[in-house]
């Protein structure tokens, strides 16, 4: 008797190939028995990595929202941050779910899992978390040397734009996301390395909230040199050139930025950061010729 | 309770109104010590401290303290009329329509005095909407009056959540703040203050026959009071002020229920006194929870809304055990 259920569990135990594991940023353990093939893309950065690696082929069905690539517009869209159509992704039959860790979709996604889809959480802090991605999509892909080499070659633009602005004077920049209510971001938000990155420091990045309401008050007592908005530049000159007194007004430090480009922690996140060292760069010499 | 001077309570809200205000302007990112507040507001220096108390701290206080005010006027008369105690400045879906329009303005990505404007059109629309609904034929029947402003609050209720669930995410955050209540954006104190002082005053003057509104639309007919005419006074003082009051602050909760009780439990009835009284209570009550708002965190900054529930919920309770 033992020995014939020993033999019926050699069948239906799974083929040679090795089950890929790998833990997501929400620190869940993700195993899929083989590489996965049908993707369901549930926030714009995870397609533009995907995309960008040279996977896009696998992408089934994306989120509300995934409009960069081209390509991603035509895919079918299976869901928003708000709610997730998960009837929709069973048909698909995707193998793979990767969503953000912060859309309020995460409880019904969590069901997903329950169902048996594989569901794997990314969040991004960092550029070089950006890099960590893609290796971590290529291995569960089966599709490691690719995605290694775009992560090589990530890590290396970053590398030169802290070479070439590291050692320059240190600038202390505010970020605003929006004016009413007036929010920005801290050290945990990815833009904080972008800053960094430039060479500059973001000078409410040590409060406890990703993005906390602040008000005027505490941008006139730090005083900063640069101030970026994710916003208009005429909404931005309208809100500070009222305190003639700061660092930032009277040097015209005052930048517009493109929030897609800021804020989705994707591969073009680079760009963003090559964008933005430029300008902060003006910045900084502005400051030395009013020196 | 042994009768006390009438002017006492007043007199002591007063001094609490004072100090609140002196906490108010003292407190903040960049502190500005109690004993150079003065000098620093009427002095000519024009340093970073001067910019921050006339640019940023005054005018925000006052707006807090006019929407409070108003909203505690405006609370006061509700329940006169309403002869209800859960009478409350929105109980008649005026900050509804004041909330739908304002949220539809923010959805087009509109802000500033198009937003403020349209928080104001949306609060007299509701207003007109309700009246003309209960009081067909023009008399205004509080019970029906009551009844048809729940309902139609109700609906703007849901038209505030269907905006809420198909608006952009990134516009949210804004919405959530609007509807909670939140003083950072308010643009001038002006408007509030002068609905403030005309309103009062209207009041003030027909205080003397809503006090005699309590024993019933009978026996004040019978002494001489225009009933149907100070039911309409009342309903469009209340609604006006409460949709000044919306207008430059958002949605703030609690102020208008809870300040009138809390003073009729420390003995206040006659609204002669009840009424000023309670605008100098209730813009204290929005002010004090404002500096807690914008300094307990800072440089972070919580939705005022919040606040005002937090310290009214506990100092009402204790009112209320106490009797």
């Amino acid at each position: 008797m033992p020995r014939r259920l020993f033999l019926l569990l050699c069948l239906l135990a799974p083929p040679a190939q090795a089950a890929i594991e790998m833990t997501d940023d929400a620190g869940n353990k993700v195993r899929l028995e083989r590489p996965a093939a049908r993707i369901i893309s549930y926030a714009p950065h995870v397609t533009e990595l995907l995309f960008a690696t040279g996977l896009g082929d696998r992408v089934v069905g994306v989120i509300q929202g995934s409009d960069h690539p081209e390509a991603a517009r035509k895919l079918p869209q299976v869901g928003s941050n708000a709610a997730a159509d998960l009837e929709r992704i069973v048909a698909l039959q995707a193998d793979l779910v990767i969503a953000w860790l912060h859309g309020s979709s995460i409880r019904q996604l969590e069901r997903l899992r329950a169902t048996g889809v594989p569901v794997f959480f990314s969040n991004p802090q960092t550029l070089d978390d950006i890099a960590r991605d893609a290796e971590r999509y290529g291995e569960m892909l089966g599709a490691t040397r690719p995605a290694r080499g775009w992560a090589r070659q990530f890590r290396e633009r970053q590398q030169r734009l802290r070479e070439a602005y590291s050692a320059k004077p240190r600038l202390r920049v505010f970020y605003t996301v929006s004016l009413r209510p007036m929010y920005t971001l801290n050290r945990k938000h990815f833009v904080s390395d972008l800053l960094a990155t430039c060479g500059a420091t973001n000078v409410l990045g040590y409060l406890e909230a990703v993005a906390p309401v602040v008000d005027v008050e505490a941008v006139l007592k730090e005083n900063p040199d640069v101030i970026l908005g994710a916003l208009r530049l005429e909404e931005l000159r309208a809100q500070w050139s009222r305190w003639p007194q700061l660092e930032a007004v009277r040097l015209g430090n005052l930048y517009s930025v493109d929030p897609d480009l800021m804020h989705r922690p994707g591969p073009r996140a680079m760009d963003a950061a090559e964008i933005l060292c430029r300008k902060l760069d003006g910045a900084r010499q502005r400051a030395r010729a009013a020196r | 309770m042994l009768s006390r001077p009438r002017w006492l309570l007043p007199a002591g809200v007063a001094v609490v109104a004072l100090l609140c205000w002196s906490i108010a302007l003292s407190i903040g990112s960049v502190p500005i010590p109690f004993a150079t507040l003065w000098n620093v507001l009427v002095g000519d220096e024009t340093g970073i401290a001067r910019t921050i108390l006339v640019d940023l701290r005054v005018p925000r206080a006052a707006a807090a303290f006019c929407a409070g005010a108003l909203l505690a006027v405006s609370g006061c008369l509700i329940q006169v009329l309403l002869r209800n105690p859960l009478g409350d400045p929105y109980v008649l879906g005026i900050s509804g329509g004041a909330a739908v329009l304002a949220l539809f303005t923010m959805a087009l990505g509109m802000s500033g005095w198009w937003l403020e404007g349209a928080a104001f059109l949306g609060a007299l629309g509701s207003m007109y909407l309700v009246f003309t609904l209960a009081a067909p034929q023009g008399a205004i029947h509080p019970p029906r009056l009551l009844l048809t402003g729940v309902i139609v609050g109700a609906a703007w209720s849901a038209v505030i959540a269907l905006i809420l669930s198909l608006a952009p995410e990134a516009m949210l955050r804004g919405m959530v703040f609007w509807l909670i209540g939140d003083l950072s954006g308010a643009l001038s104190a002006w408007p509030a203050a002068l609905a403030l002082a005309a309103g009062l005053l209207v009041a003030i003057f027909y205080a003397k026959d809503m006090n005699i509104l309590p024993r019933g639309e009978l026996a004040a007919a019978a002494l001489g009071v225009n009933v149907a005419r100070v039911h309409y006074v009342i309903y469009f003082l209340s609604a006006l002020m409460t949709a000044a009051s919306v207008t430059s602050a958002g949605t703030v909760g609690f102020v208008g229920l809870v300040t009138p009780h809390a003073l009729r439990l420390m003995g206040v009835s006659d609204l002669r006194i009840l009424l000023p009284t309670a605008a100098l209570a209730g813009g204290t009550l929005l002010l004090a929870a404002d500096t807690v708002a914008r300094t307990a965190f800072a440089p972070q900054q919580l939705p005022v809304g919040v606040i005002t529930a937090l310290i009214g919920v506990p100092v009402f309770l204790f009112l209320m055990r106490r009797r």
